[in-house]
């Protein structure tokens, strides 16, 4: 990715992608629907909450099927806290608390291998939904909680506000995982997701790694869900069941797993596609799960890796070497 | 007194389902190293098949449970020839393929949603009569009959794997696919057989458990839960072990509904897990190593 070093691309590269922030930034003042800014904004909550397992599952080789959880407490963080503290300290609290419980019932698991991961993320993820069903006064039981309108600097935020704050967290969240993955600490996921037992061999404290890891994911997953609850202003239980867990699963494979656009590419996709094609609803959970097994099948690398296949098979076209993250 | 044997009884009976649940997981896991995620779905098939056949057609039990049994075997092999075989012979990562049984699970139980609805379809018990009474203690029939047929699948499983060449096949596969191969097992027909017998195992806990908790497309992934946790808590090591979890799972869960509350179930068996887990990282008859 750092390959092509010299200062001309990277001037060219910083240009193009702050041009490409500054685009979604006026995105809401260029007279687009509200309703098209308002799945933008969806769309980059899902950004955000597909980087976050992205970091533990493609980079890390760890699996969750149980992130809604974290999403789900990030969201009930914020709309219980936020009447009290207002709307960004609430949504940082609920950040810190996605990380501290992801942390906690990591620590069991992630010391065992793979398959304890998958199932105990799993029976999580429907532990936060029951304790969301049954905890009464304090989450509204099955008929949720409603938000207060976000607050800052002492007036209520515009859906064009909102949006911009969205934004922001996304692009940071971008940014902090590339840069997270480029660094010493991506290349110790890195070495653990190929062959841990090599990890651990050349001196990387592999639990310490993947519990550091799940945290942050799961942090991750937590402001997503926080920024949700902001923008939805209403949150039910049923919200935060099994297949929103298994649908960033989808953005992330369906992306590109251990990319960093994967993530980015699956989750803007699946947001939109679905608005698209009308009468899809009925099949959604059927339709999202015909697409992860094909896609598992035939596509392992998603749509990055299959772009990456075409470059480099492309006769006389680049040739730099592309290391193949999903093979 | 009465209470705590009544609830022991009560929770021996959802205990066994897990267990059964947790000990067909163990079957294929053991012989293809596969966590297979979409196991309750085929209990949920088995549940609604039983609605079919018992509610509908209100077939006689000695046609109903074979067909169920062998409706189940016949998902199975579909499920192993669709999904799992095609990724494993593709030499797709681990993770792929646990997620693959995933996918599956939500287009089986989400078609299932479209075909059936996503009502809860309730159906009489299909070993009636009257209370049972031992002393203080009353026991319904049904109850009776899922403890017997889960003690009597978890011995006929024992022998089978330890008495029969087949059984012995499946094992020898487990602890070393290529050696088995090398003496002339046909490994593939190997995986093939234990998703087919644990998909017919998991249709007959579903038929049998659908007239206690009632059936629905979306029951698969909760009761597989339960499953998985028992095979956890029992210890991976041999099927059997699982049906010792699924007793322990199902009378904490119990235990605590009856003296505490009903309302942090999931949380508890959650809970149970990770300690065991903490505790006994093979599960409590689990082997030291």
């Amino acid at each position: 990715m750092s390959a092509e070093a010299t200062p001309a691309r990277r001037t060219a590269s910083i240009a193009i992608q702050l041009g490409i922030v500054a685009v979604l930034a006026a995105l809401p003042f260029l007279g687009v629907p509200n309703y098209i800014v308002q799945l933008a904004g969806s769309a980059g909550i899902a950004v955000i909450f597909a980087l976050g397992l992205n970091l533990l599952f493609g980079y890390c080789g760890q699996i969750s099927f149980g992130h809604a959880g974290f999403y789900a407490v990030g969201a009930y963080g914020v709309a219980i806290l936020a009447p009290m503290l207002g709307y960004i300290p609430a949504l940082f609290l609920a950040l810190l608390l996605g990380m501290a419980v992801a942390m906690l019932i990591g620590f069991p698991l992630l010391r065992l291998r793979g398959h304890y991961l998958a199932l105990g993320t799993l029976a999580f993820g429907i532990a936060v939904e029951f304790l969301a069903l049954q905890g009464g006064d304090f989450t509204g039981g099955p008929w949720g909680l409603s938000v207060d309108r976000p607050v800052l600097f002492g007036s209520g935020m515009t859906a064009a506000g909102f949006y911009l704050l969205i934004l922001a967290c996304t692009v940071i969240a971008f940014y902090f995982a590339k840069n997270l993955v480029n660094s010493r600490i991506g290349r110790a996921m890195q070495t653990i997701r190929e062959d841990e037992a090599l990890a651990m061999a050349v001196g990387v404290n592999t639990v310490f790694f993947k519990v550091a890891v799940f945290g942050v994911s799961g942090a991750f997953a937590a402001l997503a869900g926080g920024l949700y609850a902001g923008l939805n202003l209403y949150i039910t239980p049923d919200l935060f069941d099994i297949r929103l867990s298994i649908g960033v699963v989808v953005m992330i494979v369906l992306g590109g797993a251990g990319t960093p656009m994967g993530p980015v590419i699956g989750a803007v996709l699946l947001t939109f596609l679905p608005e698209l094609l009308h009468g899809f609803h009925e099949y959604a959970a059927v339709i999202y799960g015909l697409i992860l097994l094909l896609v598992l099948r035939f596509m392992p690398g998603g749509i990055v890796g299959l772009f990456r296949k075409l470059v480099r098979t492309k006769p006389g076209g680049n040739e730099r070497v592309v290391t193949d993250a999903a093979s | 007194m009465s209470d705590f044997l009544q609830l022991l009884i009560a929770g021996a009976t959802t205990g066994s389902i897990y267990g059964l649940i947790g000990l067909t997981f163990t079957l294929t896991y053991n012989a293809t190293k596969l966590p297979n995620l979409a196991l309750g779905e085929f209990v949920m098939i088995g549940a609604m098949l039983a609605v079919l056949t018992f509610s509908v057609w209100k077939l006689p039990m000695v046609v109903a449970f074979p067909f169920i049994i062998l409706a189940g075997g016949a998902c199975g092999v579909l499920f192993d020839r669709l999904v799992t075989a095609p990724m494993r012979n593709a030499g797709m990562p681990m993770t792929s393929q646990i997620m693959a049984t995933i996918a599956a699970a939500i287009v089986i139980s989400s078609g299932m949603a479209q075909i059936a609805g996503v009502r809860q379809l309730g159906l009489p018990a299909q070993f009636q009569g009257g209370v049972i009474r031992m002393g203080e203690l009353s026991i319904l029939p049904q109850n009776l009959a899922v403890i017997v047929i889960t003690a009597l699948i978890g011995v006929g499983l024992w022998l089978f794997l330890s008495k029969t060449r087949f059984g012995l096949s499946i094992v020898a596969t487990g602890y070393n696919p290529t050696a088995a191969r090398l003496v002339g097992i046909k490994v593939s027909h190997v995986f093939l057989a234990t998703f087919a017998l644990s998909a017919a195992i998991a249709a007959l806990a579903g038929a049998i458990v659908a007239p206690i908790i009632s059936a629905s497309a979306y029951m698969g992934l909760n009761i597989a839960i339960k499953g998985f946790i028992a095979a956890v808590v029992g210890g991976m090591g041999r099927p059997i072990f699982a049906l010792v979890g699924g007793l322990v799972v199902g009378i904490c869960e119990t235990m605590m509904s009856g003296y505490v509350s009903s309302a942090f179930n999931e949380v508890i068996t959650l809970g149970l897990m990770l300690a065991v887990l903490m505790a006994r990282p093979t599960g409590l008859l689990g082997e030291r190593t």
